[in-house]
């Protein structure tokens, strides 16, 4: 049997007499208190004891313990035990009827200077929503988006992180405020507000939070690796051949671009490629007489997501065009594709998109050009098998 | 009150500070000053008395003097005089009013 057991703090850290009751009870149980790591609390195991236990706030430099606070304390039968959260330093005592306090003004004293420095705790609280926050501050959708694409948008932007940051930065803020609260009414009437659940909503913010940030810490890999012709990737060049206007350089990000991100806990992995014949921009935007292929790749956790994606991708109409089934073959599940209605007093190439879905992985194709797509779907199939 | 501003001392604050009039003193002696002195009528619990001493240092009533490992020595200070001073004559002054109006 292991000698230390871990367990979620269920009361608010600040809950003085509420934290008291429950160490005293896991005492009971043979739970002797020793450390707390955020929301948890680590306990050795040993017997049961009847014990009184005692929440002493921790001076100004919680990390190292007073001396002299230990050695009063041990002259008067208790014995120090640990730090918890650096808020208190606890203390145990097997007189069941041992006071740590014999003046209740002191103790007010010293429960208004506690409240004060957890007051100002609440500066740095402040800098960790900002923190959370600025992370997602780009991240902008609207709700018809949510509703109509959910799949699309959650793909492209760190929706789920930003809502999961939002609620568990509420649920840490709420602890923090509710042990404040409690503080205060213990400070008013010197008994424990009840089993305040702030130590769950601790536990509950803490543990979201730490899911965002290993979202958000999660390496991205890739970005603008230099392909080759050679790789397995689809280019302008074996749509258009290497005729003089597709004049592909490398090194040049206008012309060649592609990224990889790695899948996250909540975004799923993705490439993205693009290439344009020739850095020509006709009013901010690419000169649309020039052939160029977009490739964007999402491969999703599971088939149903991809599904979702192809259908979502569906119903968006391109300048006129509507996406259309077409028929079956290099082992792909849906093939779809749309053709914008060319304007014929434009001298713009005509634009194609293509949807296709194997298993689990999209493919989103859109290539300003003559050529006719549904040629290269073998190419295209072979891309989504290499990946 | 010319050294305190925030009222009469409680028992546990004054018997605190009438232990350092004498001499200095580390926090363990200042319990079994107490308990001696009132004979073990007035309680310093040793959260009272830590939270007393920081108090007390930060109203400049007392001065920390010198540490020997786990022991911090203070003494009183002249402010600290004038408080316990004030306080006395408090006391002093309750006690004959009860005893005016006893007689």
């Amino acid at each position: 049997m292991s000698k230390t057991v871990w367990r979620v703090t269920p009361v608010n850290g600040y809950d003085i007499p509420g934290l008291e009751g429950w160490l005293e009870r896991q005492a009971a149980k043979g739970l002797l208190f020793s450390m707390t790591a955020g929301p948890l609390t680590l306990f050795s195991r040993g017997e049961p004891a009847a014990l009184r236990f005692h929440l002493e706030p921790a001076p100004n430099k919680p990390d190292r313990l007073d001396p002299e606070l230990n050695a009063l304390y041990e002259q008067a039968g208790w014995r120090y035990l640990g730090l918890f959260r650096s808020s208190f330093a606890v203390f145990a005592s097997e007189q069941l009827d041992a006071q740590a306090h014999t003046d209740p003004e002191v103790w007010d004293y010293a429960l208004r200077r506690f409240f004060r420095r957890k007051l100002l705790a609440g500066l740095g609280l402040l800098a960790l929503n900002f923190v959370f926050l600025s992370l997602y501050w780009g991240c902008s959708f609207s709700w018809s988006e949510l509703r109509w694409f959910p799949v699309t948008l959650l793909s492209r932007q760190p929706v789920i992180a930003a809502a999961l940051s939002i609620l568990g930065l509420a649920l840490t803020d709420l602890s923090w405020l509710l042990g404040l609260a409690a503080l205060v009414r213990y400070r008013r009437a010197q008994k424990s507000s009840g089993h305040s659940r702030g130590g769950a909503l601790l536990a509950a913010g803490t543990l979201i939070l730490l899911l965002v940030l290993t979202e958000t810490l999660w390496p991205i890999t890739g970005l603008n690796p230099q392909l080759h012709p050679a790789d397995d990737f689809v280019t302008l060049a074996d749509l258009e051949g290497d005729g003089p206007d597709v004049q592909v350089n490398s090194q040049t990000r206008d012309y060649y671009n592609c990224g990889y991100n790695c899948a996250t806990l909540f975004l799923p992995e993705r490439w993205s490629f693009w290439q344009t014949a020739r850095h020509r921009w006709v009013n901010g935007a690419a000169d649309p007489t020039v052939p160029a292929l977009k490739l964007q790749i999402y491969r999703y956790p599971l088939p149903l997501l991809a599904g979702q994606m192809v259908q979502e991708q569906s119903r968006i109409h391109h300048n006129g065009g509507t996406y259309e089934a077409c028929g079956l073959s290099q082992r792909l599940d849906q093939v779809l594709l749309s053709l914008d209605r060319p304007d014929p007093e434009s001298a713009s190439l005509p634009t194609a998109r293509l949807i296709l879905r194997q298993g689990r992985t999209v493919l989103l194709a859109e290539y300003r050009g003559d050529q006719d797509l549904l040629q290269f779907l073998p190419r295209f199939a072979q891309v989504m098998r290499s990946l | 009150m010319a050294g305190r501003e925030k009222g009469p001392l409680t028992e546990p604050m004054y018997y605190v500070l009438m232990s350092f009039l004498r001499r200095e003193r580390c926090g363990t002696e200042i319990t079994g000053f107490v308990e001696e002195k009132t004979q073990g009528r007035v309680k310093l619990g040793p959260g009272t008395l830590y939270t007393l001493l920081a108090k007390f240092q930060e109203e400049g009533l007392i001065a920390e003097t010198g540490v020997d490992g786990r022991k911090r020595t203070y003494r009183i200070t002249d402010k600290g005089l004038a408080v316990f001073q004030e306080e006395l004559e408090r006391l002093r002054a309750c006690v004959t009013d009860g005893e005016e109006e006893r007689q």
